[in-house]
């Protein structure tokens, strides 16, 4: 088996055996990063797709400094807010006046399994989704996801406070049904 | 961060996933270097095969030295026994007085005196005597003549005699001289250099002033091109562009289709991306009738084959075949499964019957300027679709599902035309025109479609003319 540095340096050279095996350590790893800001399984495989074709492409222009998982983890994100560009246009965000707050009380979620976070997290809109990925997971400040997404810092703000507001009455819904099951 | 947060990041964190081997599919697919030609490599093959074309008929027709009228070609010039005897005022004449007769005259232009009257001997008949008498003392003023003559047929190397009016070279007014010299064809031949503008002059009046000529002297006048009937084959290249615009970057056809993912049971987009040309050949054959000397009417057949491109997100699944799908042509709608964007090529072949009439516009020595306009029957044999993936198989398009073409379709033809005479058999012409389908009405998923495809291109063209017989 080889070490990340020799695969790496293989699938430079166009190696179709090495790039496989690359692929193949490498893309469930990446896949739930694009499950989070795809509004399905097909959209995230699409996302998946083109990621790792731009890491393929962008192998020669890989800083040996940076963590290999990390460098990729940040070319999937990156495609993945492309891919929700597109969409953000048909889809505008809502402003901070029509958008409901409700973020008083603290969410539980460690209850749940991660496939149901993500079935969670795929229903919210695609500007809410987006947001609350980058600001919760990927650690994004609203500066930063309002210059990346072209829009304000206070949409950014709002988009994410409705996105826990979504998550919020999804999770308390989910545990009610757990709960319900639970007492039968 | 609140603990929300942190949270979510543990739930995420270390998660693994797989993902279908359909990603791995469309990342080979991304990956593999592309069998596509690009624009500029399709016009570069195609403007290949024009210049061969171009370049052999050149050759064919310069072998069969269809560029010069031959004798038998350009009217006969005849000559009498006394061709080389110059009459008195023209004997007596002094170098410098026949230099002021004729200043025009070339001082290496080799005196010769064509007498185009009532005839004895024609230039075949001395060419022959030369064979015979030159070789013998005494006859070299045979031989001189002979020698002349021939090199008369090229008139660069001599000076016609319109209406019986002799032209005397004034250095070369010598008769005991001229008579002396044997004139070897060669050595006249190789003198045309330093008389090229003679030359050039005598092949640009060629078509008129041979016509002219025959007519003074009583000859037959040569037919005039603008006036006969052609053949023409012709060799094109274009690109043609199924939404009608000549801008094949900015067309919008971003065609958007929601269809429910079996795999995933998820509503999704099927999206083709704007066409771009890949280009075109087509190769024909026609007739050209004339209507006055202005006007000629033109039809054929020509075959053409067309090339674009776009992208997909998505195949069908058709009677077990797995096929590329390009929204403006049907496919079905069960069994939609989609994949990364890939690359789709369109193929178009057609066979068409053009009509149209030809205006001059503009003549210019050898050169001439054509109008075309017209109509155009095309019926399209065949249109397939082809996607990169490695499993998907080719789809051939039924026409009557297509929103943009039908298999008979009809277009208005407009272009200009430069056109230049080599001889009174051949004429080469080059085109540029424009196409415009006739909108079809076709249906599309999201109602009546009113495309109307056009194409613009080139063409080099080669016309013979047919002669009349007597």
């Amino acid at each position: 088996m080889f070490q990340d540095e020799e695969l790496i340096a293989k699938c430079i050279e166009n190696d179709q055996q090495a790039q496989r095996e690359l692929y193949n350590r490498y893309a469930a790893k990446l896949m739930p990063m694009a499950m989070r800001y795809a509004r399905s399984q097909a959209d995230a495989e699409d996302i998946l797709q083109d990621a790792f074709i731009k890491i393929f492409k962008s192998l020669q222009s890989f800083r040996r400094e940076a963590q290999f998982l990390t460098w990729m983890k940040r070319i999937v994100i990156n495609t993945s807010i492309n891919h929700n560009r597109k969409k953000l246009y048909q889809e505008p965000m809502l402003d901070i006046e029509k958008t409901p707050l409700h973020v008083e009380q603290e969410l539980i979620i460690s209850q749940f399994h991660f496939t149901e976070l993500l079935a969670m997290i795929q229903k919210l809109p695609v500007g809410c989704r987006t947001v609350f990925n980058m600001f919760a997971i990927e650690g994004y400040s609203h500066k930063e996801i309002a210059e990346q997404l072209e829009i304000s810092e206070g949409t950014s703000k709002s988009q994410y406070s409705r996105a826990r507001a979504l998550m919020k009455a999804m999770v308390i819904e989910a545990s009610e049904i757990v709960q319900s099951k639970m007492s039968i | 961060m609140g603990d929300f947060e942190k949270d979510l990041r543990n739930a995420f964190d270390e998660v693994e996933f797989a993902p279908s081997e359909r990603v791995w599919d469309g990342v080979q697919a991304g990956l593999a270097p592309k069998k596509k030609k690009g624009v500029f490599m399709m016009w570069q093959t195609y403007g290949i095969a024009a210049t061969l074309l171009f370049l052999l008929t050149m050759g064919f027709l310069f072998r069969e030295e269809l560029f010069y009228s031959s004798p038998a070609d350009g009217p006969t010039r005849e000559l009498t026994e006394n061709d080389n005897e110059k009459s008195p005022q023209t004997q007596n004449d002094t170098p410098e007085e026949q230099q002021a007769d004729d200043p025009a005259q070339s001082p290496d232009t080799e005196d010769i005196e064509l007498v185009d009257n009532a005839s004895d001997l024609t230039v075949k008949d001395l060419q022959a005597q030369n064979t015979t008498k030159a070789t013998s003392p005494g006859d070299e003023q045979s031989a001189g003549q002979v020698g002349l003559q021939t090199a008369g047929t090229n008139p660069v190397n001599a000076q016609a005699n319109v209406n019986g009016l002799s032209i005397i070279n004034p250095e070369m007014a010598d008769v005991d001289l001229l008579i002396n010299t044997e004139v070897d064809l060669l050595s006249l031949l190789a003198r045309t250099e330093s008389l090229a503008p003679v030359r050039a002059k005598w092949e640009l009046d060629n078509m008129v002033g041979a016509m002219e000529i025959g007519l003074k002297e009583g000859m037959e006048e040569p037919e005039a091109t603008d006036r006969l009937t052609s053949l023409n084959g012709s060799l094109g290249s274009g690109s043609f562009n199924p939404n009608g615009s000549l801008d094949d970057a900015g067309v919008a056809n971003a065609e958007a289709l929601d269809f429910d993912d079996s795999r995933f049971n998820a509503s999704r987009t099927v999206e083709n991306s704007d066409e771009r040309q890949l280009g075109s050949i087509a190769v024909g054959f026609g007739v050209g009738l004339p209507l006055g000397e202005r006007w000629v009417f033109k039809t054929g057949l020509r075959y053409a084959q067309y090339r674009f491109a776009s992208t997909s997100n998505a195949y069908s699944v058709e009677n077990g075949q797995q096929l590329p799908i390009y929204s403006r042509v049907a496919f079905d709608d069960t069994q939609v499964l989609f994949a990364g964007d890939y690359e789709l090529t369109n193929t178009l072949h057609s066979i068409s019957i053009p009509a149209q009439f030809g205006l001059k516009v503009l003549n210019f020595n050898r050169f001439s300027t054509w109008v075309n306009m017209g109509v155009a029957a095309d019926y399209f044999v065949n249109y397939t679709v082809k996607g990169d993936l490695n499993f998907l198989e080719t789809r051939t398009v039924d026409f009557a599902s297509s929103d943009f073409l039908s298999r008979f379709n009809m277009n208005i033809l407009s272009g200009v035309e430069l056109s230049y005479q080599l001889n009174q058999k051949f004429m080469l012409s080059g085109e540029v025109f424009y196409r415009q389908y006739i909108p079809i009405g076709g249906s599309t998923a999201d109602g009546v479609s009113n495309a109307t495809p056009s194409f613009f291109g080139f063409g080099l063209g080669v016309n013979f003319f047919l002669q009349k017989k007597d």
